[in-house]
C-alpha cells in the first residue's frame, strides 16, 4: 500500500503527470468558484480586518504638500522655462506654412527611407490637415517634441551611469518598473502642485511615462559593446572618457536609437492624459468628442494622433536602422573596432541633409508661404469630416449586434470568467489567498517574487485597499486568460495561414497605436458600462503581443524537428500540440508577459467605463486632489504589476543577457 | 564639383535654418505678453459660447489682449490654475460638482485662495430623467409605452424590472455618472423607497455613451444629468418628479427624502485680477448670462454649423442693449 503511493507520487513528480496535476487543481478550484457565483456563497469571511488598516494617507498628503511649498524656488523657475521654450516652439510651428511641412515630411521620408515612407509621410500630414486637425497636431507635436529631448537628454546620460555602475543599474531598475506602471493620475496633482497649471505639466507627465526605454536600451547598449573593442581602445592611449564617447556611444547607437524610438512611441500614448492638465492638441479634441459621445469625431482626431505616431515612429526607427556598423546587438560592428567608430562619427551629421534641389525647394515653400495666406495658413474650404457616416455606423452597430454582444458580456465574460473568479476571491479568507499568491509566485518565478506578493498584498489590506484590489484582481485574471486563450489561438491560426496573417496585421498595428479612450465610446454603445466591459475593452487592447509572438515562436520552430515529428507519424494536430507549441514557449510566453503588463495599464481605464476598482479609486482622488489615497491604491496596482510581470517572465530574468559581461 | 555642391547645401541649410528661426523668434514675441488675459475654456458649449461672449467685448470694446486656456470641468488643475495666475477667469463653476475643491480653495477658513465673484447668471438644475419614449411611447419608431404612469419618484417601484439590467439583477437601474461627484444615490433611493439600484458609469463620457446607446435602441433607461446639458436637445428627457428641496435636506440639512438643491452657478476669479486688469475685472463682475441667453447661442451654433467663436460674435453684434451696460 506504501509502496503504491510513493510509487504514485513519484508520477506526480514527472512533467507529463505535473500537468495533469495542475489541471486538476485549476479546474477543482474553478468549480468550487462558479458553485459559489451562482449560489451567491457570503463573501464576508474573506474581508481583511478593517482595524489593521492604517492610515499611512494622511501623511503622504502632507509631506507632498511640504515639498510643493519648500521648494516652490527649485521648481517654478524649471516651469518657466519649459513654457517659454514650449510657446515658441508652438509659435514656429504654427507659423510654418503648411505646404512647407507638407513637402519637409516627403522629403524627409525621402531621405531616410525610399520613395513610398516619402509618400507615406506627406499624405499622412495632408490628411491631419483635411481632417482639420492642423494647428491641434502642430501644438502636439510642440509638447511631443519638447518631451522627447528632455526625456533623451536625461535618458541617454543615467543610462550611460547605469552601464557603468552595476548598484546605480540595480536602484534605477524598480524605479523604472514604477514609473511605467503606476498610472500617471496618481502624479498628477503632486505635479500640478509642483508645476503650475501649464505646458510643463503635460511634459513632466509625458517625460516620466516615456523615459524608461531610453535609460534601458542606452544601458543595454553600451554595456553591449564587445569587451575586445573597448580594450583595443584603452591600448591605443584612450581615457575612459574618450573611449565612450568616441567608441561605446558610436557602437551603442543603435541600440539607443531604439530606445529613443520606443521613447517617442510611449510619449504619443500620453497625449490624452496631457489634455487633463490643460494641454491642447489633439488630446483634448478627443476628450471633447468623448463628452460629447461623438464616436466619429473622436476616431477621427484618433487618426491623426495614429498617423502623427506612425510618422514619428518610422522617421526614428529609420535613423536607427540607417548605420549599418551599428545594428543593435553591437556585435556586427565588432572587427572593424576603433577605426570604423571613428568614420561613423564623421559621416552622421553630412549624410542626412537634403540634396542642394529639394533645400532650394523647401526655401521656395517657406518664402511663398510667408507671402501667400492660402499656402500659409490651411485653408478651411479644404477640410472634410467623416464624423456622421461613422456615427450612423456605430448607432447601427449599437442598434443591431446588440443580441450578440450582450450574450457575450452576460455569458461568456460574466457568468463563466469575472464572477466566479471574482466571488471565489473575495470569499477566500485573506490569510489563505496570501498563502496560495506565496505559493504560486514560488513557483514560477521563485521565493523573491513570492515574498513581493505577500508584501503586496499586506500593503493592500494596511493601506485599506484590499476590496479594491480583489475587484481588480479578478478584473485583470478574467481579461489575462481571456487574451491569453484567444491569443494562442489566433496565433496558432496566423502562424499557419499566410493570409490570415496579412489580413490581421494591420487591425493589430491599429489596435496598438490607437489611443485607447477613441473605442470606448462604442465599446460602452455596444456592451455598456460596468466590469464587463472594462475587461472586454481591456481584453481588445491587449490581444496584439501574444498573437505576434505565437505566430512568430510557432513560425520560428525549425524544419527538421517538424518533419522527423511528420517522419515518426504524427499527424498535424498532433504536431502543433506536441512539438511546435512546446517548442515555442519561450516566444509565447514573452508574449504573455507583454499582455499581462497591457492588461494591467488598462486597470485605469476600467475604472472610467465603471468597472470601479483601483482605477477608479485612482482617477476619483485625483479629482478630489487626494494624493495620499490615490498614491496607495497606485502603488497597489505597481505591486500587483510586478508580481504578474516577474510570475510571467518566470526565472529567465536571472540570465538576462547583461549578466554575462559582468 | 561635388564639393561645391555640398558646400552649396550646406549654406542653404545654414540660411534656411537662420530664416526660420528668426520667424519663430518674431511670432513668439507678438504672442506672450505680460498684459494678456487669461480666460477658461472647459468642455461644454455653454460654458464655451459665455466665455466666447466675453472675450470678444474685452477684445474688441475695451482693447483687451485675451488669450484662452483648458482646463477640464470644475478639476483640480482648474483650482491650481486660478490660485497660481496662469488663469484669470472662469465663467462657470457648478458649486455642487466641486463642493470639495471649493471648501478648500475658495471657502478656507482664513481665506481662499481663489476668489467667488458672485453668480454668473445661470441657474443648474439636477435631476433623475427618462427619455421621454419610456412614458409616452414613441409611434413613429415603433417603441410602446412601458411606464405609462410614471411621474414621481413614487412611481418608480411599480417599474423596477423595466428599468433592470444584467448587472442589476431584479432592480431597476439608476445609471449615475461619477462617484467623484457627490450626489448620493443610494442615499435618495433609501429614502424614495425605490428598488433601484446606482451604477456609476465612472465618468461623464462612458455615462453619455450609455444613455446614447440606450437611446438608439429605445431601451428603458432612468440616469441622472442636470440643465443646461446639450443632451436634453438630442434625447427629448423627461425629469422624474421628486420632493422639493428645501433647507432640512443634505447637503444643509441631514435628509434625503428630497430633490436636488439649484446650483447657483458662479464666477471665479484669480485674487490678483482687481490690481492687475482694474477695468477687467469691473467688466467682469457686471457680466450676466442667463439660461435662455446661452441656450440661444448653443442653439444658433449647433444649427447652423458655426464655429464657437461666430455664434458668441453674431450673439454680440445682435444684443448691443444687453451688453452695453457692462462696460466700465
Amino acid at each position: 500500500m506504501i509502496r503504491m503511493e510513493t510509487s504514485q507520487l513519484r508520477l506526480f513528480r514527472r512533467p507529463r503527470y505535473q500537468w495533469v496535476l495542475w489541471a486538476t487543481i485549476v479546474a477543482a478550484s474553478y468549480l468550487l468558484a462558479y458553485s459559489l457565483a451562482t449560489t451567491n456563497a457570503n463573501t464576508d469571511i474573506g474581508n481583511w480586518p478593517q482595524s489593521w488598516e492604517l492610515g499611512i494617507q494622511q501623511p503622504i498628503d502632507s509631506s507632498f504638500e511640504w515639498i510643493g511649498d519648500t521648494f516652490a524656488w527649485f521648481f517654478n523657475p524649471i516651469s518657466s522655462v519649459i513654457d517659454a521654450v514650449l510657446s515658441g516652439i508652438d509659435a514656429f510651428l504654427l507659423w510654418l506654412p503648411w505646404t512647407f511641412v507638407v513637402a519637409a515630411a516627403f522629403m524627409g521620408g525621402l531621405k531616410l527611407g525610399n520613395r513610398w515612407l516619402g509618400l507615406f509621410c506627406g499624405f499622412a500630414v495632408l490628411f491631419i490637415g483635411l481632417m482639420g486637425f492642423w494647428d491641434s497636431a502642430m501644438v502636439t507635436l510642440s509638447v511631443l517634441g519638447a518631451s522627447v529631448v528632455i526625456a533623451v537628454g536625461l535618458g541617454v546620460p543615467i543610462g550611460i551611469l547605469a552601464a557603468f555602475n552595476n548598484r546605480f543599474e540595480a536602484l534605477v531598475r524598480p524605479i523604472l518598473d514604477t514609473m511605467q506602471v503606476l498610472p500617471a493620475f496618481v502624479y498628477l496633482i503632486p505635479a500640478l502642485v509642483l508645476f503650475g497649471v501649464s505646458g510643463t505639466q503635460g511634459v513632466f507627465l509625458t517625460v516620466v511615462y516615456c523615459i524608461p526605454p531610453v535609460i534601458r536600451l542606452t544601458n543595454l547598449g553600451i554595456r553591449q559593446v564587445p569587451q575586445a573593442v573597448i580594450e583595443t581602445a584603452h591600448s591605443h592611449g584612450s581615457t575612459t572618457f574618450q573611449t565612450l564617447l568616441q567608441v561605446q556611444l558610436p557602437l551603442a547607437k543603435g541600440s539607443i536609437m531604439m530606445g529613443v524610438n520606443q521613447t517617442i512611441m510611449m510619449a504619443v500614448a500620453m497625449v490624452i492624459i496631457t489634455a487633463l492638465v490643460g494641454v491642447e492638441g489633439l488630446g483634448r479634441d478627443v476628450w471633447l468628442s468623448l463628452r460629447e459621445v461623438d464616436a466619429g469625431e473622436g476616431l477621427q482626431s484618433g487618426i491623426a494622433i495614429v498617423l502623427l505616431a506612425i510618422i514619428l515612429d518610422r522617421y526614428s526607427y529609420a535613423l536607427a536602422q540607417s548605420r549599418p556598423g551599428n545594428s543593435s546587438t553591437g556585435r556586427g560592428a565588432a572587427p572593424g573596432g576603433v577605426a570604423m567608430a571613428n568614420r561613423t562619427v564623421g559621416n552622421m551629421t553630412s549624410s542626412y541633409i537634403l540634396p542642394f534641389g529639394s533645400m532650394l525647394f523647401l526655401a521656395v515653400l517657406l518664402v511663398l508661404g510667408a507671402l501667400v495666406s492660402p499656402l500659409r495658413d490651411f485653408p478651411d474650404a479644404l477640410v472634410f469630416s467623416m464624423a456622421d457616416p461613422v456615427n450612423r455606423v456605430f448607432d447601427w452597430m449599437a442598434v443591431n449586434l446588440h443580441f450578440i454582444t450582450s450574450w457575450i458580456r452576460d455569458t461568456l465574460f460574466r457568468e463563466l470568467g469575472y464572477s466566479p473568479i471574482h466571488t471565489f476571491l473575495l470569499w477566500l479568507p485573506w490569510p489563505a489567498l496570501m498563502l496560495i499568491a506565496a505559493g504560486l509566485a514560488y513557483l514560477a518565478a521563485g521565493w523573491r517574487v513570492a515574498l513581493l506578493a505577500v508584501m503586496g498584498l499586506l500593503f493592500a489590506g494596511i493601506g485599506g485597499v484590499w476590496d479594491l484590489t480583489m475587484d481588480t484582481l479578478s478584473q485583470v485574471l478574467t481579461a489575462g486568460t481571456f487574451t491569453v486563450v484567444v491569443g494562442i489561438v489566433l496565433g496558432v491560426i496566423a502562424s499557419q495561414s499566410k493570409a490570415f496573417e496579412t489580413a490581421l496585421r494591420p487591425i493589430l498595428d491599429t489596435m496598438q497605436t490607437m489611443p485607447i479612450f477613441v473605442y470606448l465610446i462604442p465599446v460602452i454603445m455596444l456592451w455598456g458600462i460596468g466590469p464587463l466591459v472594462g475587461i472586454i475593452a481591456t481584453s481588445v487592447y491587449a490581444l496584439p503581443p501574444v498573437i505576434r509572438l505565437t505566430c512568430l515562436g510557432i513560425r520560428d520552430v525549425p524544419g527538421q524537428v517538424i518533419e522527423t515529428a511528420q517522419s515518426h507519424g504524427s499527424t498535424g494536430l498532433q504536431t502543433m500540440i506536441q512539438v511546435k507549441i512546446p517548442l515555442a514557449l519561450p516566444a509565447i510566453m514573452l508574449g504573455v508577459n507583454q499582455t499581462t503588463i497591457m492588461v494591467l495599464a488598462m486597470v485605469i481605464i476600467a475604472g472610467l467605463v465603471g468597472g470601479g476598482g483601483l482605477g477608479q479609486e485612482v482617477f476619483i482622488n485625483s479629482i478630489w486632489l487626494k494624493m495620499g489615497d490615490g498614491l496607495v491604491a497606485g502603488m497597489a496596482i505597481v505591486f500587483m504589476a510586478m508580481v504578474l510581470d516577474r510570475m510571467t517572465q518566470g526565472r529567465r530574468r536571472t540570465t538576462a543577457p547583461l549578466e554575462s559581461f559582468r | 564639383m561635388s564639393r561645391t555642391r555640398s558646400t552649396w547645401t550646406k549654406v542653404m541649410l545654414v540660411a534656411v535654418l537662420a530664416l526660420t528661426l528668426l520667424a519663430g523668434l518674431a511670432c513668439e514675441e507678438g504672442g506672450d505678453d505680460a498684459q494678456t488675459l487669461y480666460l477658461v475654456d472647459q468642455d461644454w458649449n455653454g460654458q464655451l459660447v459665455t466665455t466666447a461672449v466675453a472675450q470678444i467685448l474685452l477684445e474688441q470694446e475695451m482693447g483687451h489682449t485675451v488669450a484662452t486656456k483648458f482646463a477640464p470641468a470644475d478639476s483640480a488643475p482648474l483650482f491650481i490654475g486660478l490660485e497660481t495666475g496662469d488663469f484669470h477667469f472662469v465663467c462657470c463653476n457648478w458649486p455642487s460638482y466641486s463642493a470639495e475643491l471649493l471648501d478648500e480653495y475658495v471657502d478656507a477658513d482664513g481665506g481662499g485662495v481663489v476668489e467667488r465673484m458672485g453668480t454668473v447668471g445661470i441657474s443648474g438644475e439636477t435631476g433623475w430623467y427618462v427619455p421621454s419614449y419610456v412614458i409616452n411611447g414613441d409611434a413613429e419608431r415603433g417603441i410602446a409605452p412601458v411606464a405609462p404612469d410614471l411621474r414621481t419618484v413614487s412611481d418608480l417601484n411599480q417599474y423596477a424590472s423595466v428599468f433592470a439590467t444584467s448587472d442589476t439583477g431584479t432592480k431597476g437601474r439608476l445609471l449615475e455618472f461619477t462617484p467623484a461627484w457627490d450626489t448620493k444615490p443610494e442615499e435618495r433611493l433609501e429614502a424614495f423607497g425605490a428598488d433601484f439600484q446606482a451604477v456609476f458609469a465612472g465618468s461623464e463620457g462612458a455615462a453619455l455613451a450609455e444613455l446614447d446607446a440606450a437611446f438608439q435602441r429605445g431601451d428603458p433607461i432612468l440616469t441622472y444629468l442636470w440643465e443646461p446639458h446639450w443632451a436634453h436637445a438630442k434625447y427629448n428627457l423627461v425629469q422624474i418628479e421628486m420632493p422639493e428641496w428645501t433647507s432640512d435636506c443634505y447637503p444643509e440639512g441631514s435628509s434625503f427624502n428630497c430633490g436636488f438643491p439649484t446650483d447657483p452657478v458662479a464666477k471665479l476669479i484669480w485674487p490678483g485680477l482687481q490690481e492687475e486688469f482694474p477695468e477687467a475685472f469691473d467688466f467682469l463682475s457686471n457680466f450676466q448670462m442667463t439660461n435662455e441667453q446661452q441656450n440661444e447661442i448653443v442653439l444658433n451654433l449647433t444649427e447652423n454649423d458655426l464655429t464657437v467663436r461666430q455664434a458668441a460674435q453674431e450673439w454680440v453684434d445682435a444684443n448691443g442693449a444687453v451688453w452695453s451696460a457692462w462696460i466700465p
